[in-house]
Parts: structure tokens; C-alpha cells; sequence
């Protein structure tokens, strides 16, 4: 919130660069003149301490509370409290759906792992220079294109079902394995782009550095160029991370009894949308302090690279 | 030792020194080695040799049929306008560039073109870059001791130790465990010429090492060079401060055209040079107040 309050000088600052840009070197200047009397004015005079608190306050309850009359005042108020936010069928749907909830933090936990090392291993291979490692590189740029261009919902369903049907023995026939599977390709697909991002943004000259001191193709990788990479990248991580929070919830459609499908038996079974309250609830949960978390660290990130070059 | 072989000009014209020669036992410069005075052994085998060295970016040439022979203690320096190729030479004979044609020998072993092992060959080779390179997310003693621990394998008690010894020689004891942001470039310098160091390399490349620093900081990274210089080692160096050239160098090459057009001793060069391209070199220099 307090974010999207300029700070008490910026306003004045602001416009006046804006000003001499678009007027040209000589008019800018001409018309910037005309106007210096209140532009000092309002320079000089600096906005009291209480003016971005107290707006930021006023603001918001002005905003929240305007919508919530709406509703408190629309007729289906009561159909809106019956329908979707019933005290009683919440802590009956509740036990079941944090039950559900549990296995999706499960699935979250082990396909982000499976997903960074996945990804960063596909990166790496698209980033191998050589004629030797071509096919690599080939390999790596198929399975970016292919898991990328599929909706990731038709790849769970592709996978989910498709694939134990087959009865293939020595690997899982389980649906929750390849459901959890298909949301593994799939954002490794991404996230391999999000790691190569970052190898593409450390120097050239980083790498000639590690090669010229005789580390391989390799060593220079894990020594010099990823730890830099990554750390280049982690708010781009952060964010596929909380949009994956999200995502798990997709594989309910192979019927696995996370909470979303618990939510939605009890759904089906009392006509009424509580449930799905309680599945958000817990969602939300754990996805605000995630972009919290990822909010904080861009920022402190960004800090610490202006502080370095500037 | 290598005093009085700069003398016959390395022109690529001048020199049938043909590419097919893989023997540098054969190679005309030898003789005059042998006669020279200050030379204890008969033979000594070149350091680095490059025989008639093309390479091209695209379709503009930048080293056409180079010939060098850098011997073991020469403090060679390389001068030349910008973009005359001081740069691309040095980071052929370090193979980060491949050859067009023509051939590398480094203690007497092809290295280029073909070579079977480049990491073997670049471990006894130090190098240091233009722009400040060390990295970043080490700190000065990780950086020092990132290629003896992982191209060399040397145990980590023994790499410290290395580290400290250089970094102590350097006057950067007190920095060892800085992150190079926190450094000035001139330290930064330092610490990356200790890192092309701490590997007992057979050969040092500098290139143009003092160029990106502040005024005040070129000082402190050219004395580092010179006792390096003093200490035996040698040195291949691209460099811009003429002064440097002129003290410390057994030989200064001025590259023009792709190949070394004129090289001699510091004096012959910058006191009576005998091209025309040379003299007009030089002469730029003098009115950019940097001779
Ligand atoms: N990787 C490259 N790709 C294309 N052109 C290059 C590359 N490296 C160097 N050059 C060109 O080769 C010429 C010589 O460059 P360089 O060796 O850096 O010169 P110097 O170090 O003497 O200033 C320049 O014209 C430069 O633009
Ligand atoms: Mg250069």
C-alpha cells in the first residue's frame, strides 16, 4: 500500500523533468521559467510527516469500505453469505479439505525440487558450447518447445491417464505420480528458460576468466557462471514458485483427492459453495506471504545492486 | 638474454618462416640465439612461437600471417593503435580463440591449432583480462584459489597457503576475505594478476591491464608488473602506457596490418623506429601527451 504513495518530494520533481523533455533544449527551457514560481512554492513547502500515513489510510478504507456497501446493500447479500461463506458447512468441509490440503503441499514440496534440479540440468545442456555436445543442446531445446507448448492442463490428463493404462513395468503406474510428472515437465520447460536467462546474463568475459584458468566447460559452469545465474534469477524463481502453489491443484482433475477435490465432492454433496471458500482459504494461505517473501527479497535485490554499481 | 634477437624485424614478409616447419630446432631465429652473448645455453627452446597466425571475425582480417617467438624470461609488449589486434593475439596463444591458419607452439608442443588438452595448456598459462574480471560472488581468497583447487586439484590447506604467500607479496594481506566490490580497480587488478599467478604459470599475459582503472590507480598495478619482470617471469603484455614499455620491456612489438611491423628493444623502437607507419604511431602518441 504505502508503495503506491510517491514520496512527499517526487511529485514536484516529476513533472518538471517531464516538461523539459517533451519542450525541446531551448522552449523546455523558456516555459520551465514561466513556471518556476510555483514550482518552487511547492519544492520549498515539504508535505508533513503525517500526510503518507494518514492518505494511505484514508485511501484504503475509503476504497474497502465503499465496495463492502455495495454488497452489504445488494439483495443477495444473504444468498452470497448462505451460498458461499455458511459457518456450519465450513468446519464440516473443513477436516476433508485441509486432509486434501496436506497431499498438495506434498505435491507442491516434491515437484519444486524435482523442477529446479530438472530445469537447471536442462539449461545447462542448452548452454554447452561445442560441436560435441550439439545433440545436447538439440535435446534440451526439444523438450523447451514440447513440454512449453502444451496447455498444462491436457498434459496432465495426457499423462495422468494416459500413461498407467499402458502398464509399462519398470516405471510407477500410479496417477498421482504422473499427474505430479506433467506439472514437473511442464514448468521445467519454463524455468529451464528462467536459468538461461540468468547464464546469459553473466559477462562473456566471467567465462573466458574460468576457462583461462583451466576449468572446463563444466567446472566453469558450476564454479563461476551458475552462482551468478541464479542469483540473478531468484525473483523469477520466487515467482514460479507461487504460481506452482497454484497450479498443483490441476491434478484434481485425475480425480487424486487433494483439497480442491475434496472441496468439490462436498460441493456436489450439499449444494453449497462453502467448501471451495475453505480450499481458498488455505490456498491464500500459503500463496500471500510466498509473494511476500518474493516481493521482499526483488526488493532487497534490487537495493543491493544499485548500492554495488552506482 | 633475448637482447639482441628482437632486432631482426618479425615482418611477416621478412620471414620465410613456413608454417609447415613443426620443428622449431630448424627455425632461422635459432642461429642468431646461439651467438648471443648473454645466453648461457646454446639453445633454448621459444616459450611461445607463433608461425604465420591468421584469424579473421567475419570478414575483417585481424592477425594475417603473425609471427612471434617469445622467449623464457622476455618481457614482450605489445603496442599498436586500438583494434589492431593486441587483444585477439593474446586470446589466441590462450586459445579462447580458434586459428584460421597458421600454428601455436608453447614450450615446444603445438597448441593450436588441434590441440588435444587446451585446459592442460591454459593451467600453465596466466591471463588477465581488460575490464575487471574477478568473480564476483567469490571472495579475493576463493577467486584466488578457484583453478588451483578445481583445475589443479591442489589440497585446499596447500592452495591457502599459496594464496596468503602471493597475496602478502601483493600488499593485499588484509584483504583476503573482501568481495571485489568492496575492492578499488587497482586491486582488483592486483588480485587478478595473483590469480593468473598462484598457478606457477610458464607464461603471463597482461592485456592492457591498467587501461580501465582510474589515473591514480595505474601506478600500484605497473609496479606489481615490473617486479614480476624483475622476478624472471615471462610476459606477454598489451599494453598502452609507453612508459612501462620503455623500462621493463626486453622487446616492444608495434602491431600494424595484422602482423608485428616493426619490434626491437624499448630504445630502438621509441628511439629511432625505421618504418614510416611506426614513426606516425609514435608520433600520435606524443601528441596525445602519452609519450
Ligand atoms: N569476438 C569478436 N567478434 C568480432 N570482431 C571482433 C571480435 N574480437 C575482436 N574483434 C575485432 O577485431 C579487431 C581487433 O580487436 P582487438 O584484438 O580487441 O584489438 P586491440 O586489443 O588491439 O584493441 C577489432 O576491430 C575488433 O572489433
Ligand atoms: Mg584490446
Amino acid at each position: 500500500m504505502t508503495d503506491l504513495t510517491p514520496p512527499s518530494a517526487l511529485p514536484s520533481i516529476g513533472p518538471s523533468r517531464r516538461r523539459n523533455g517533451s519542450g525541446g533544449f531551448g522552449g523546455g527551457r523558456q516555459r520551465q521559467s514561466s513556471q518556476d514560481g510555483r514550482q518552487q512554492s511547492s519544492f520549498g513547502k515539504s508535505r508533513p510527516s503525517w500526510y503518507v500515513p494518514v492518505v494511505s489510510v484514508a485511501s484504503t478504507m475509503l476504497v474497502v469500505g465503499t465496495a463492502s456497501y455495495f454488497i452489504w446493500q445488494s439483495n443477495s447479500r444473504q444468498l452470497v453469505e448462505q451460498q458461499f461463506f455458511n459457518r456450519e458447512k465450513f468446519w464440516d468441509s473443513f477436516p476433508d479439505v485441509v486432509g486434501g490440503f496436506w497431499l498438495n503441499i506434498q505435491m507442491f514440496v516434491v515437484a519444486e525440487i524435482a523442477i529446479l534440479l530438472v530445469a537447471l540440468l536442462v539449461a545447462v545442456m542448452r548452454s554447452l558450447r561445442g560441436p560435441e555436445f550439439f545433440p545436447l543442446r538439440v535435446l534440451s531445446v526439444i523438450f523447451i518447445d514440447l513440454f512449453r507448448g502444451f496447455p498444462l492442463i491436457l498434459l496432465i490428463l495426457l499423462l495422468g491417464f494416459g500413461v498407467p493404462t499402458l502398464g509399462i513395468s519398470y516405471v510407477p503406474n500410479g496417477v498421482l505420480f504422473w499427474g505430479v510428472t506433467a506439472l514437473v515437465l511442464s514448468y521445467s520447460a519454463y524455468t529451464a528458460e528462467v536459468y538461461r536467462s540468468g547464464i546469459e546474463s553473466v559477462s562473456e568475459s566471467q567465462r573466458s576468466s574460468a576457462r583461462s584458468l583451466g576449468l572446463t566447460q563444466g567446472q566453469a559452469m558450476r564454479y563461476a557462471i551458475l552462482p551468478q545465474a541464479v542469483r540473478n534469477v531468484i525473483p523469477a524463481l520466487l515467482n514460479g514458485l507461487v504460481s506452482l502453489q497454484k497450479d498443483v491443484a490441476l491434478v484434481s482433475v485425475l480425480g487424486i483427492r487433494e483439497s480442491v477435490r475434496e472441496a468439490q465432492i462436498e460441493v456436489a454433496r450439499s449444494f453449497n459453495f462453502t467448501p471451495y471458500m475453505v480450499a481458498a482459504v488455505l490456498f491464500l494461505l500459503i500463496s500471500i506471504p510466498l509473494a511476500r517473501l518474493s516481493d521482499w527479497y526483488t526488493k532487497r535485490d534490487r537495493e543491493r545492486r544499485t548500492q554495488t554499481y552506482v | 638474454m633475448s637482447s639482441n634477437h628482437g632486432t631482426h624485424g618479425e615482418n611477416a614478409s621478412q620471414e620465410p618462416n613456413a608454417a609447415e616447419d613443426a620443428n622449431p630446432d630448424s627455425d632461422p631465429i635459432a642461429p642468431q640465439d646461439l651467438s648471443s652473448p648473454s645466453d648461457p645455453i646454446a639453445f633454448q627452446e621459444p616459450m611461445v612461437e607463433l608461425v604465420s597466425v591468421w584469424k579473421s571475425f567475419g570478414d575483417k582480417e585481424v592477425l594475417r600471417g603473425l609471427d612471434l617467438t617469445v622467449q623464457e624470461g622476455d618481457v614482450i609488449c605489445l603496442i599498436g593503435a586500438s583494434g589492431c589486434g593486441k587483444s585477439t593475439l593474446l586470446r589466441c596463444v590462450n586459445l579462447l580463440e580458434t586459428l584460421d591458419r597458421g600454428s601455436i607452439y608453447f614450450i615446444g608442443t603445438e597448441i593450436a591449432p588441434g590441440v588435444v588438452n587446451d585446459n592442460a595448456v591454459r593451467k600453465r598459462m596466466g591471463i588477465v583480462f581488460q575490464s575487471l574480471n574477478l568473480f564476483p560472488h567469490l571472495n579475493v581468497l576463493e577467486n584466488m584459489t578457484l583453478g588451483l583447487r578445481v583445475a589443479h586439484r591442489i589440497s585446499k590447506a596447500t592452495a591457502l597457503e599459496l594464496a596468503k604467500e602471493w597475496l602478502a607479496r601483493f600488499n593485499l594481506s588484509d584483504k583476503i576475505s573482501e568481495y571485489p566490490e568492496r575492492l578499488s580497480g587497482g586491486q582488483q587488478q592486483r588480485v587478478a594478476i595473483g590469480r593468473a599467478m598462484i598457478g606457477s604459470p610458464d607464461l603471463l599475459l597482461l592485456d592492457e591491464v591498467t587501461s580501465a582503472l582510474d589515473p591514480e590507480l595505474v601506478g600500484e598495478v605497473l609496479a606489481l608488473m615490473k617486479e614480476l619482470a624483475a622476478g624472471g617471469t615471462t610476459m606477454l603484455v598489451a599494453t598502452h602506457e609507453m612508459g612501462f614499455a620503455k623500462e621493463v620491456a626486453s622487446r616492444v612489438c608495434f602491431i600494424h596490418g595484422g602482423v608485428i611491423h616493426e619490434s626491437g628493444r624499448p630504445e630502438e623502437i621509441f628511439g629511432s623506429p625505421r618504418t614510416e607507419e611506426t614513426q606516425r604511431f609514435l608520433a600520435r602518441l606524443r601528441e596525445g601527451g602519452r609519450l
